[in-house]
């Protein structure tokens, strides 16, 4: 019940508030190199993860080819969150802006086969069809192109130091990647495709799991002035129990 | 010699003092109603799916601000006007201040850890958070700005001599009225002019070397810090002198208890969404959301008002005198007060839910001039209704209660019932709003010989009481009317989609289906949810027939 949970989180959120505090004992700062590694193994070998990503800073467009937009408005991406059940099955709620109104789609992929809903799109029935081209789950994990082998090729790597990420103690990563190596991180939806950009790997203490990925990716050269985007990649839920299937579709969008 | 107090020389200057707080909590009551898919849009929120959660903005106040009436007059009683009036200010200065600060990091960050760390699970998205953060400072203010009316109200008493306290007991509820009827105007008005001048604003005060931001939403609640505040200095000098009673009796603690719980549960339950659970699928996410908790929450309420009318029946100094509804006109004023509440919040819902369906592109200026044409809308409702007060109170004098609450429950009736079967995607809005008007006259029509009603026939010492539970009894009626409709209507919504789509095949076809359908789908909700109007103030005239007929042979100034 969201109602009832909001009045318990909001009036037990002040007691817990200063209640962060870290009493473990110091440890050895640990290698970038390692942890990272021990992120990546942790990733590829993961039976289920929940992966969300956010977007903010200068907006994302999707092409829409075909759809008839009113005028001056635009689609773009500001947020995804998805469930990938290991080895090919991805149910995922993406939610797009059209203008300054975001609406959400919904999409179930097992495999190469997709099923997708909206309320703009479909009237909030669920269609069987090709929602991403040629997407498939299994790019999420592939070697190479997927996410845990686009992070074996960040280079410069530092440790930043441990730090506390919303009640959750990390270590956090600093290095640089390929802009072209950041597809699947962004869902193939990022603009550049050359250069280096900067990127933070966020990895539990205790875990050793890649818990957040923060990539900027500048504005494009028409808006040089423009605030960079910003990715906010937040991976978890690890190897939780998930059956993700295929929905009782209404028709075919083909 | 030593100068008398304010309130001994000017109580009408004082009464004005603190009756200003009185109206911008008023005010605050309905001001988001407006604009709510403002802030929803602003908050890089999807409208329709986070609608049914983001209307506990407007809901939750209406929640607080009727609980903290309940028993902030007894407090007052107990702890000094002065005392519990400032506090009461206070807290609504704070909450005012919360909602603008939903974006903070520290307060966000305090959220996601609560999730982690005692809820074992991932935090909301940080937008959620923004949102649930907005609701929470509203409900902080209202629970300030609620409690400020019968604090208000006893300190007309204690101002005023008997024979005098009619005229600022009306007043004072005249000035909490005034305030929601303005309120989604002003609130409308603002947000365009803010879209309209917010860079002019900016220039301005960049010339004189200060740097703002761009006014929105936001400032709204902004702008009732510097104004609570110089209320807050009035108050402080004005309040001074004022006498202290004697503390007589103990505070209903445990009814007071009961009452909140009980009327928490009941907007909870009557609250959750059916629509979560229909559109769940397969994704736990929106399975969590489900309303499988709203039966046990409607039975722990109806347990919850049990006990507390137990409690009320045993206590030597209740929260609310049970005895006081073996009167006629007072249970039969009470059932009715309830039901106008009930009505009125459709009317207020609807009108901003079609325009906003109804908005040409998605454009910001296009948010923006739709919360406007929802601001004059529903003035076409709330202002015709303040307005028909006053012949409510002059056929209530020469007629009696019964008469012009009947003719105006009869009026308000055909108006829902017009509305319920006459709106289409395309009716105007003139027309609209010249049925919205009948409403409002209807619904207005009622509300003086209600309150006059029930504060004749109650005790001397019991009318400050009546006077805030006629405020409160109206604002249930609404908080419950919103929390079940609006759930009900995006529920319907999604099941008339559905109908609408059944014979639509391939994605073309489908998404050309679905623009259409959803126009006219959301139209058919909203006109079912006037046609329950037309139902409740049905059900509200039947009550209306049970009070006294004749000319009342005592009469007090309306309480509006």
């Amino acid at each position: 019940m969201r109602a009832l949970k909001l009045l318990l989180v909001l009036a037990l959120t002040a007691m817990t508030a200063a209640c962060g505090g870290d009493d473990a004992p110091p440890q050895p700062t640990p290698d970038p190199q390692t942890l990272l590694a021990e992120g990546i193994t942790q990733l590829q070998d993961a039976t289920s993860f929940k992966y969300e990503v956010d977007v903010s800073g200068y907006r994302v467009a999707v092409s829409v080819a075909g759809l008839d937009l009113p005028e001056g408005a635009e689609v773009s991406f500001k947020y995804a969150s998805g469930t990938f059940q290991m080895p090919d099955r991805l149910s995922a709620r993406v939610q797009f802006r059209l203008g300054v109104l975001s609406t959400i789609a919904e999409l179930v992929a097992l495999g190469s086969t997709q099923y997708f809903r909206g309320e703009l799109i479909t009237g909030n029935r669920w269609l069987q069809g090709e929602f991403l081209p040629g997407f498939e789950p299994a790019s999420l994990v592939a070697q190479p192109g997927g996410v845990p082998h686009t992070l074996s090729t960040i280079r410069d790597l530092s440790l930043v130091g441990r730090t506390d990420m919303d009640g959750l103690s990390v270590y956090q990563v600093r290095g640089r990647v390929e802009a072209g190596r950041i597809f699947s991180l962004t869902l193939g939806l990022s603009r550049v495709t050359t250069g280096l950009l900067d990127i933070d790997v966020f990895i539990g203490t205790q875990n050793r799991r890649v818990l957040r990925i923060a990539l900027v990716e500048p504005p494009p050269e028409w808006a040089a002035n423009s605030d960079p985007t910003t990715w906010q990649i937040n991976i978890s839920e690890y190897n939780a129990p998930v059956s993700i299937t295929a929905p009782a579709a209404d028709g075919d969008a083909s | 010699m030593t100068a008398r107090p304010a309130a001994q020389r000017a109580p009408w200057l004082v009464l004005a003092i603190v009756s200003l707080p009185v109206f911008i909590g008023a005010l605050d009551l309905t001001i988001i109603s407006a604009v709510l898919p403002e802030v929803i849009v602003s908050l890089d929120l999807p409208v329709k799916e986070y609608l049914d959660h983001a209307s506990w903005a407007v809901s939750g106040y209406l929640l607080a601000y009727a609980i903290s009436m309940t028993f902030a007059g007894r407090l007052s009683d107990l702890f000094g006007r002065r005392a519990v009036y400032i506090t009461c200010l206070l807290i609504f200065m704070a909450g005012s201040y919360l909602v603008t600060a939903y974006d903070s990091s520290t307060l966000n960050s305090a959220i996601a850890r609560f999730y982690r760390q005692v809820l074992d699970e991932p935090p909301p998205r940080l937008e959620e958070r923004y949102l649930d953060l907005v609701i929470f400072g509203r409900v902080v203010q209202a629970f300030g700005a609620g409690a400020m009316v019968p604090v208000t109200i006893a300190l007309a008493g204690d101002l005023f001599p008997p024979e005098r306290r009619a005229r600022p007991l009306g007043v004072v509820g005249a000035i909490d009225t005034l305030g929601w009827v303005l309120g989604h105007l002003y609130g409308g008005v603002m947000v365009r002019l803010f879209g309209q001048h917010g860079d002019a604003v900016v220039d301005a005060f960049t010339g004189l070397g200060i740097s703002v931001a761009k006014p929105s939403w936001e400032t709204l609640f902004l702008l009732n810090i510097p104004l609570s505040a110089l209320a807050l200095a009035g108050a402080w000098w004005a309040l001074r002198g004022i006498h202290r009673p004697r503390r007589v009796g103990r505070f209903d603690l445990l009814g007071t208890l009961f009452l909140t719980l009980a009327l928490i549960g009941l907007n909870l339950g009557l609250g959750s969404s059916p629509e979560a659970a229909s559109t769940a699928g397969s994704f736990e996410e929106l399975g969590r959301t489900a309303s499988h908790n709203g039966p046990a929450l409607l039975i722990g309420a109806a347990l919850a008002f049990l006990l507390f009318l137990l409690v009320e029946a045993r206590v030597s100094h209740p929260l609310i005198r049970l005895g006081m509804f073996r009167s006629r006109n007072v249970s039969a004023s009470s059932v009715a007060n309830f039901l106008v509440g009930f009505c009125l919040a459709i009317g207020l819902v609807s009108a901003p839910l079609l325009v906003n369906f109804r908005m040409d592109s998605p454009t910001s200026k296009d948010v923006q001039h739709a919360a406007y044409t929802a601001g004059l809308l529903l003035s076409g409702l709330t202002v015709p209704m303040a307005l028909a007060a006053i012949p409510g109170g002059w056929l209530s004098e020469r007629t009696g209660y019964r008469l012009p609450t009947v003719l105006g429950l009869l009026i308000a009736g055909i108006g829902f019932a017009l509305t319920g079967t006459t709106w289409e995607s395309d009716t105007s809005y003139w027309l609209m709003g010249g049925q919205m008007a009948l409403i409002g006259i209807g619904l207005g029509l009622t509300i003086s010989p209600i309150g006059t009603a029930v504060l004749n026939d109650v005790r001397e010492d019991e009318r400050g009481i009546a006077a805030a539970m006629i405020l409160v009894l109206r604002l249930v009626g609404m908080t419950v009317s919103i929390s079940s409709l609006t759930a009900y209507a995006l529920n319907r919504f999604d099941v008339l989609v559905a109908r609408r789509m059944a014979g639509a095949a391939g994605l073309e076809e489908t998404v050309l289906a679905s623009q259409t359908a959803s126009l006219e789908a959301a139209v058919d909700a909203i006109c079912e949810l006037q046609l329950i109007g037309a139902a409740a103030a049905l059900i509200a005239l039947v009550a209306a027939l049970w009070m006294r007929g004749g000319r009342p042979t005592r009469q007090r100034a309306p309480l509006t």
